[in-house]
């Protein structure tokens, strides 16, 4: 989606109706700053986080295994794809697995992951790993089977090497199925993460963003809590408007390949 | 009838499609500077023929040369345009697709060749257009300025000028006339217009629905050519009357 002007102004009269609807709420009702905290000092909250450069730590800690879990995820996926390509028996056994795997939601393999990985940095790895890898191959399989048979003939018929035709033909032509594909993957990883930050706590000297929310509910610091959720849904569709958009723009929409 | 020493030459060529006999033991040849036109009615195998001449589809029998020599796989000095729209990248400028073959091939003066060339087709303003910002004739330019790029010895030619309209179709049939004598190149153009291939060809060959050859035509007329001269339309009417024979199967 685009950043237009309008889609701007909807955005802050939406972020307006539920300050308004927040605040009427707290007042009518006389809730406890306990349970509902005030606008502003959630406002405040996370400006002190913000300020003492903790949360940007936090986040910049759950990027860096983000990073990782999609570094490794992809890489894998590559691979996988390089493999099925070789033989059909490869790629159909995988695709059977895929489609156990892939909708098998990361934090249910979490008890499986902390037996075998113990509770640490590699075990949230792990899980992102598996949240990026089945649907970034799942889309890659779809793409690659996708590349249209007349390419396949302009590739041979320039004399390409299978390594070439797959870097400079079959790769850009299968774009919007790995963008799609990251989409998914982002979108479980960063869920994932969070979960798994929650529940082993700090796995190094400072944890992720997920453990920000967990010591604020432990603190009764219910403004910071919110803060901190504040942060999570704001990251989230930056990511997503701005990252994704942006990449979007200056691809599949510039080569009209979005369908 | 097909001089296995020319420049390209299929010989005995048959194909089945499962039961589907398809081309049944085909030949012809092409010699360098002369145009071919291959004119038969939809679906009688051309575009198979075609590929099978490009090496980018096996036949079951029979055999494909280049200056004599038996090939088996396709090189870029024998150049396809496919039938398909989709034969040009999406992801590339007209001047990306253009000069594509020209960079893998390492082509120093890539750039500037690329752009003459489609200048050419009269697309120098579109070149750092995306496809779909074309339109399906301009594409189908593209496709054939990045084939004309790389002047190779032979070129193959499904109905490349299927989408353009009329007066740009003569210009272009003209360019092709002056590249193959400037490139000495030996042109496989496919068609099922019966004008277009006498404007074009040196000699036609004409199939039948059942994928034989029926005829073969040398076309008699000086060069800049009008179709419709005495001699072009005697020789249209005769494609006519041999195009409209059906065979009984
Ligand atoms: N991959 C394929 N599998 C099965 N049959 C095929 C295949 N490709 C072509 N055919 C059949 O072979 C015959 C010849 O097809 P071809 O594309 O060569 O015809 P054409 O002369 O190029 O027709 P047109 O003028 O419409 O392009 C047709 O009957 C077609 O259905
Ligand atoms: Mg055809």
């Amino acid at each position: 989606m685009k950043t237009t002007p309008r889609s701007f102004l909807r955005f802050a009269l939406v972020l307006l109706a539920i300050v308004i609807l927040w605040e009427g709420g707290r007042a009518v009702f006389n809730v406890s700053p306990l349970v509902m905290p005030g606008v502003l000092s959630v406002l405040s909250s996370l400006g002190t986080a913000l300020a003492s450069g903790e949360i940007l730590h936090q986040l910049a800690f759950s990027f860096s295994l983000i990073g990782m879990g999609i570094g490794i995820g992809a890489g894998l996926a590559v691979l996988a794809l390089i493999i099925g390509a070789q033989s059909r028996v490869a790629a159909e056994v995988m695709g059977t697995v895929a489609s156990l795997f892939h909708p098998l939601p990361g934090i249910a393999l979490l008890p499986v992951v902390i037996l075998w990985f113990g509770v640490g940095k590699m075990a949230i790895v792990v899980i992102i790993v598996h949240s990026v890898f089945w649907p970034l191959l799942t889309n890659l399989q779809a793409g690659y089977r996708s590349v249209s048979p007349t390419y396949h003939l302009v590739g041979r018929n320039l004399e390409m090497s299978p390594t070439s035709f797959a870097v400079r033909i079959a790769a850009p032509a299968t774009v919007p199925y790995i963008l799609a594909g990251l989409r998914i993957a982002w979108a479980r990883s960063w869920r994932a993460l969070i979960s798994a930050e929650m529940i082993f706590g700090a796995v190094a000297a400072h944890g992720g963003i997920g453990w920000f929310l967990h010591t604020r509910r432990v603190f009764m610091d219910t403004a910071g809590l919110f803060a901190g959720i504040l942060v999570v849904m704001l990251v989230g569709s930056l990511v997503e408007r701005v990252v994704f958009g942006f990449v979007e723009r200056s691809t599949i929409d510039r080569w009209g390949m979005n369908g | 009838m097909a001089d296995s020493a020319e420049a390209l030459s299929v010989l005995n060529i048959v194909k089945r499609y499962g039961d589907h006999l398809v081309l049944p033991g085909v030949s012809l040849s092409v010699g360098a500077r002369e145009i071919v036109c291959l004119l038969g009615p939809s679906g009688c195998g051309k575009s198979t023929l075609a590929k099978i001449a490009a090496s980018l589809l096996e036949p079951d029998d029979g055999t494909v040369r280049v200056n004599g020599v038996p090939v088996t796989a396709p090189d870029a000095n024998r150049f396809m345009i496919f039938q398909e729209q989709d034969q040009i990248f999406p992801w590339k400028t007209a001047l990306g697709n253009v000069t594509f073959p020209l960079r893998l091939d390492g082509v120093p003066d890539w750039r500037a060749r690329g752009i003459e060339t489609l200048r050419e087709v009269g697309l120098e303003a579109a070149a750092e257009k995306y496809p779909h910002q074309l339109s399906g004739g301009m594409r189908q330019r593209v496709a054939l300025a990045r084939a004309f790029a790389m002047r190779p010895s032979v070129l193959i030619m499904d109905e490349p000028f299927a989408s353009v309209d009329a007066s740009l179709r003569f210009d272009l049939q003209d360019l092709l006339v002056r590249l193959v004598a400037e490139h000495s190149q030996a042109v496989l153009f496919v068609t099922h217009e019966i004008d277009e291939s006498i404007r074009l060809a040196e000699r036609i060959v004409v199939m039948s629905d059942d994928g034989a050859v029926t005829g073969e035509h040398t076309v008699p007329i000086d060069r800049p050519r009008d179709a419709r001269s005495p001699v072009g339309s005697r020789l249209a009417h005769a494609l006519f009357e041999q195009l409209s024979e059906h065979p009984s199967r």
